[in-house]
């Protein structure tokens, strides 16, 4: 995994949580915020990605009348 | 030589535990290994529940509005379904996300329906302030087993998490469901640390005299884990 910089370290975190870094977390090493901003991406991507495998698996398990209307609420 | 003031001494020994309680909590919502996050010991602990904090905010609003829907759509199955669903292909980590976002009542109804270690694999996952209702409405008798497979798995920090959400019922069966080692494993991480008088009341006079023995062999006193 290519290491960020300081600065793109922290604008990622910052911008992952919505909110300035605490002056603690601030002050870890570099190579340290870029690992933290990397963990919080890939926790947030694995999440998307298995809300949308699950979304997809769960029409199976619904009967099949049913479909259409979950379909148009899930949009 | 002498060593610093045992008081010193023990308010660092917790400090330093709530701090690692931190990391872990933070490992179990990033799904990373505690160790990768082992560079967080030096932050101070205000500063980590911050972070963690604003980590869970991140997570639990991602996605936010196809959970909401998948929550309203919900209404249209049986719990029996839902509770199937759950387990596969949802799993715990997207169950904790949709349970705050359900209707209390019919969250109780589909929890009553999954089975005691999917419910432990659940609470791992859960932010217990989004889903209050939910964990109150759990009868103690649940709850009691919950504990139960929570503390085989040696899951203090997720305990821990929850004691500030039960009802007494439940609160009392799960103090009863743990053995003097998980209880206090469990007291030195808990956000919500109880009255000194109120764990006596609950616990009676003979348990809180073995757990401050056992307090004492671990170097702290059960005044410092209680408030």
């Amino acid at each position: 995994m290519p290491r960020m910089s300081r600065d793109a370290a922290v604008r990622s975190l910052e911008a992952q949580l919505g909110h300035r870094l605490p002056e603690g977390v601030m002050s870890l090493a570099a190579e340290d915020l870029s690992d933290l901003a990397a963990a919080l991406r890939d926790a947030r991507h694995r999440q998307a990605a298995a809300l949308h495998e699950a979304g997809d698996r769960a029409l199976h398990h619904i009967p099949r009348l049913l479909r259409g209307p979950i379909r148009r609420i899930v949009g | 030589v002498n060593g610093p003031p045992r008081q010193s001494r023990e308010r660092r020994s917790t400090e330093s535990l709530e701090i690692r309680a931190e990391i872990v909590k933070l490992a179990r919502l990033l799904h990373c290994e505690v160790e990768r996050l082992a560079y967080l010991e030096e932050v101070a602990i205000e500063d980590l529940r911050a972070l963690r904090e604003r980590a869970t905010q991140t997570l639990f609003g991602a996605q936010e509005g196809t959970l909401r829907r998948l929550a309203a759509a919900s209404k249209l199955l049986p719990a029996g379904l839902i509770a199937s669903l759950s387990q596969h292909p949802f799993g715990p980590m997207l169950s904790a996300r949709i349970t705050g976002l359900l209707d209390a009542d019919r969250a109780v109804e589909i929890a009553a329906r999954l089975p005691i270690e999917f419910l432990a694999d659940v609470a791992v996952e859960l932010d217990p302030r989004r889903a209050s209702e939910v964990i109150a409405g759990i009868p103690a008798a649940r709850i009691s087993k919950i504990t139960s497979a929570l503390a085989e798995r040696q899951e203090y920090v997720t305990m821990g998490r929850f004691v500030g959400h039960l009802g007494d019922e439940a609160l009392c069966a799960a103090l009863s469901a743990l053995d003097d080692e998980a209880l206090l494993q469990t007291m030195f991480v808990t956000e919500d640390r109880l009255p000194l008088d109120e764990l006596t009341a609950r616990l009676g006079e003979e348990r809180i005299g073995c757990l401050h023995a056992a307090a004492e062999r671990k170097g702290v006193r059960l005044e410092q884990l209680t408030r």
